[in-house]
């Protein structure tokens, strides 16, 4: 997996599978109710399949170039990546949800005339990534992980203003017909040929003609950030949103990679009991370049040469002048509901744990429950997820399976993240188990009525040879929930 | 049973399975693997490798890259070089802070060890001439098949000092050995050539201490074999000692060591003989842990005879063969950091061949000399012995197996000892490999087995893991949509499954853990 630089809220196609897996909580929770998980409008993914395929096939048609079939292979592949994004039930289709979102972007694309033939289409997607992009065919993804670190909605308001002046200013599309053309460009074409039939250092020469072009396309890349960034604020200020959001999201963009989660002393603090108590070895670990915890060096040169994003400080005294100049007393933090944001910030860290719940990377779901957990230790939803979880894990790793929804520990990965990989890693299959147990049965007498609870308890047992608590809990099981979401028997 | 193991080195063409009409960088580049395996200190995984040769530079000259991958199968480093075009990678090995990589140059002639920090920055580089000889008995040395795949055949790690190679050489008549000792810290190469007058020698990498590079040594002097731990100081660059069997009350043969933890003293574990016993014929007596002082002086010795110690856990003939398992061999010894100690040992016996047999009566009636041989050997169950801090038995488990045959035409004249070792060199065993984490609080055997079940048919791979306080088991049927899947040792308590799609032309590789 490649990863992705948590600053980037434009998110490139080249990295679009990406999971970034930072760590950081920005969400005060104070959890009265357990939550629910949305509920998906399934004909909306119908939907959204059909205009970006609509979409697709428009934009194809119009291709002129004499290079149309390989700006159209892009195309596909862009489209191919919306229809996986549906398929994975990754875009959040809950009519509530996307009303909110709809009430954002109608006042933002309202009150900026030159937007209205655009037709933009939105989505929340699920991921944890704290980003947001737009493709190019006028789908405009805002990841959860992002909405759950901004403060309000002028923030918010910011980010789509930026993305869709990226939309306004075609960049998406002129960037694959830019890279299309230079590729298959006659001169590229020779020189290509002439390395094809070269023997000796072609590869070398390959990687010289490759690092020129990326360092072009970067070079381009940035130069429509901060294009997006002048037109975006433009458009900010022709709505009734706070110009001023647009320092603050540069400013949280700037730290948003930093990883405040200390895993460690948290996975020591919650699970240790009298009768099982903490074992050092759970979170031991190697250090080193082969230890899986390397801190990889870069080449800081290089590597600034090929960001595709300007240094947030450097686009926060770009904009900062537009800004000052537009500050007005009617300007607003809220415009359509300040409690809905309220409320949807804290249900959508819910959602960043169940989508990876779901889509069995379980070890990135353990990782935000955990967080949850911290902010409030008698969450039902969290407790019988993480139960779940840890219950899984237990079988995966019976079955030698372990390796399909726990990653491994990686130089890429944040520090936090990586010390709970090393955790799950370190236990023993009787450890998962024992910990499980013990961690569930502290709640016994709290959520006697939550049914993911009582399955997750009833399996702990199972799994820790306990055969008479086993057999009651079933019982219980089986008797107390109807209909029943889990089969025990 | 074992398995076939995938072949190392294949081909990678990138991007040229399709037709295309216009060219793309990804399309014209190509890079080939040579080969891959993993980088080892002592006993330990700690990463892998993939040598790649990644361009070519002139007529005679390459660029390879080595990419680092560390224990979790993360790409961590790319090293590039320059080298001839005809430049074998044989073994990598880590010692803590260097990587280093043996290479055979076949244009040079010469055995090059190259080694780098952990930044990939080359540290130091040694280059060795090899004759013909000794690139024959090199390149038998790393044909030996299926032997345990958890420990490199001739390059070791000496602890934070750097590495040596140990290879046979064979000269004027006289086969011995060859170390070379590449110290790292200090870039300062030497060699070593066993001054035996022997015309024998054939030495084994036994472990190192801080200072010390242990070999098992065998030698030969006209008809008589004796069993020797030379002990070679690699900073003085002299042998230090030479300990004998020869006229030991009770001789033996080291299988391995390691070094105790208090004292900085060397246990030795090993099978015992009897008094003036020939041990390449002779049955051994049973299994010995001999402690010794870093001079060469013993200090302890303890045995557990067959007949006597053992014989509390199992029916044991005179000359040590267990009722239904056999002859042991002993595949490893582990010492853990409770100070108990763990023997693994698989059984073996030889059968009636039937078919041999029939085709002796075949050949006699045919009025010919013995066509084949009357028996075979029988490789039978898995033993673990545990024994106490005082290394007496204490208790003696057994590992079922589904019998496997190994059909030999030495089996009528060896002896068992000798046949073991025959059968350990061809892989006739189904121990594949332990894996012990560093502090030696818990450690798995992993073994193979073929099984004929209603349930399944197959290879199954198995593992016995020791947690600190008891034993568990645990198996992994090799069975998949691949057209072949392979396990192979990884760090402790996880091994890698190597699953290859000969149609797709893909090798997928992911780490599991073991039960």
């Amino acid at each position: 997996m490649q990863t992705l630089k948590p600053f980037c809220y434009r998110k490139p196609l080249s990295v679009l599978y990406v999971l970034l897996l930072t760590a950081s909580y920005s969400i005060a929770q104070n959890n009265t109710t357990a939550y629910k998980s949305l509920k998906d409008d399934t004909t909306a993914y119908i939907q959204i399949e059909n205009q970006v395929e609509q979409r697709y096939k428009s934009d194809v048609a119009s291709l002129k170039s004499e290079n149309k079939k390989y700006v159209s292979e892009i195309y596909k592949e862009r489209l191919s990546k919306v229809k996986s994004m549906t398929a994975h039930r990754e875009l959040v289709t809950n009519p509530e949800v996307q009303e909110y979102l709809n009430a954002l972007t109608s006042h933002i694309v309202n009150s900026n005339a030159q937007l209205v033939n655009l037709a933009p289409r939105f989505y929340f997607s699920r991921s944890a990534v704290p980003n947001a992009y737009s493709m190019g065919d006028g789908t405009i993804v805002f990841n959860l992980g992002l909405f759950t670190k901004l403060n309000s909605e002028a923030q918010v308001a910011f980010v789509l203003c930026h993305e869709l002046a990226h939309l306004y200013l075609n960049h998406s599309n002129k960037s694959i017909a830019n890279y299309v053309d230079k590729m298959y460009s006659k001169e590229m074409q020779q020189q290509l040929k002439r390395l094809n039939a070269t023997v000796y250092q072609r590869n070398t020469q390959l990687d010289n003609l490759a690092r020129q072009f990326s360092f072009s396309s970067s070079r381009h890349s940035r130069d429509h950030e901060t294009e997006a960034d002048s037109l975006g604020v433009v458009f900010l200020q022709n709505t009734r949103f706070n110009t001023k959001a647009t320092i603050e999201v540069l400013g949280i963009l700037d730290t948003v990679d930093v990883d405040n989660f200390n895993t460690n002393t948290f996975l020591q603090q919650t699970f240790t009991w009298n009768d099982y108590p903490f074992q050092p070895r759970w979170t031991a670990k190697e250090e080193g370049l082969l230890g899986g915890h390397a801190s990889l060096e870069t080449d800081k040169k290089l590597e600034d040469s090929l960001k595709t994003h300007p240094d947030c400080q450097i686009r926060i005294k770009a904009v900062s002048p537009a800004i000052t100049a537009s500050t007005g007393a009617e300007k607003l933090d809220y415009v359509v509901s300040k409690e809905k944001f309220t409320s949807y910030q804290k249900l959508f860290a819910y959602e960043i744990a169940e989508h990876y719940a779901n889509s069995n990377n379980l070890s990135a779901s353990l990782y935000f429950c955990l967080q949850l957990l911290q902010k409030d230790s008698t969450d039902a939803y969290v407790i019988a997820t993480i139960g779940k979880i840890l219950a899984s894990f237990y079988i995966a790793q019976k079955q030698h399976r372990l390796g399909y929804c726990a990653s491994q520990p990686a130089p890429h990965f944040s520090s936090s993240y990586n010390n709970l990989l090393q955790f799950i890693q370190n236990l023993y299959i009787e450890d998962m188990a024992g910990i499980n147990y013990f961690f569930l049965k502290q709640y016994e007498q709290k959520l006697v009525s939550n049914e993911d609870y009582i399955f997750a308890l009833t399996l702990s047992k199972q799994q820790n040879n306990k055969a008479q608590e086993h057999t009651y809990w079933k019982e219980y099981y089986n008797k107390s929930f109807t209909p029943k979401k889990y089969n025990l028997n | 049973m074992k398995q076939t193991i995938i072949a190392a080195v294949f081909l990678l063409l990138l991007g040229q399975s399709f037709a295309q009409s216009k060219l793309s960088i990804d399309n014209v580049y190509s890079v080939y693997l040579r080969n891959s395996g993993s980088i080892k200190e002592g006993d330990q995984i700690k990463g892998y490798y993939l040598f790649y040769q990644s361009d070519k530079v002139d007529r005679k000259t390459n660029e390879y890259t080595l990419q680092i991958l560390d224990q979790n199968l993360n790409k961590v480093k790319d090293i590039k070089f320059q080298d001839s075009k005809n430049v074998v990678l044989l073994e990598a090995a880590y010692n803590g802070a260097t990587l280093g990589f043996l290479f055979k140059n076949d244009d040079t002639k010469t055995l090059d060890m190259k080694m780098y920090d952990m930044t990939g920055k080359m540290v130091a580089s040694f280059s060795n001439e090899i004759d013909k000889k000794a690139e024959r008995r090199l390149a038998l040395s790393y044909k030996v098949l299926n032997d345990d795949e958890s420990h490199n055949k001739n390059m070791f790690d000496l602890k934070d000092e750097g590495f040596v190679s140990l290879y046979p050489v064979k000269e004027d008549g006289h086969f011995t050995y060859h170390l070379e000792f590449y110290l790292s810290a200090k870039k300062k190469q030497f060699s070593y050539t066993a001054e035996e007058e022997e015309k024998y020698a054939l030495a084994t990498y036994l472990g190192a201490t801080d200072g010390l590079l242990l070999l098992d040594v065998t030698k030969k002097q006209k008809s008589e074999v004796t069993s020797h731990i030379v002990g070679i100081n690699f900073y003085t660059h002299k042998k230090v000692f030479d300990i004998t069997n020869k006229g030991n009350e009770e001789p033996f043969i080291p299988i391995n060591m390691t070094t105790q933890k208090e004292t900085g003293n060397i246990l030795v574990m090993g099978s015992y003989y009897e008094p003036n016993a020939n041990i390449l014929k002779d049955a051994s007596q049973g299994i010995g842990v001999y402690v010794y002082t870093t001079s060469g002086k013993l200090v302890s010795k303890a045995l557990n005879s067959w007949t006597g110690d053992l014989s509390k856990f199992f029916n044991v003939s005179s000359k040590g063969k267990l009722e239904d398992i056999g002859y042991l061999y002993f595949h490893d010894i582990i010492q853990t950091n409770d100070g108990k100690v763990f023997a693994v040992a698989e059984g073996y016996k030889r059968v009636a061949d039937g078919l041999g047999i029939a085709v002796n009566a075949l050949s006699m009636m045919g009025g010919r000399v013995n066509g084949g041989g009357n028996t075979k050997m029988k490789v039978t169950d898995l033993v673990m012995l545990e024994l106490n801090p005082r290394y007496k038995i204490t208790k003696a488990m057994v590992y079922n197996k589904n019998a496997n045959t190994y059909p030999t035409m030495l089996a009528d004249m060896n002896s068992q000892h000798t046949l073991a070792l025959l059968m350990k060199a061809d892989g006739a065993f189904d121990y594949e490999f332990t894996l012990s984490n560093s502090d030696k609080t818990s450690f798995s055997v992993c073994y193979n087995d073929y099984e004929r079940s209603k349930e399944f048919k197959g290879n199954v791979f198995h593992a016995i893991r020791y947690n600190g306080s008891g034993f568990s088991s645990d198996q992994i049927n090799l069975s998949s949509k691949a057209t072949s899947m392979n396990v192979q040792p990884a760090k402790q308590g996880y091994v890698v499954i190597m699953e290859y799609f000969k149609k797709e032309k893909k090798l997928d590789m992911r780490m599991e853990k073991l039960n």
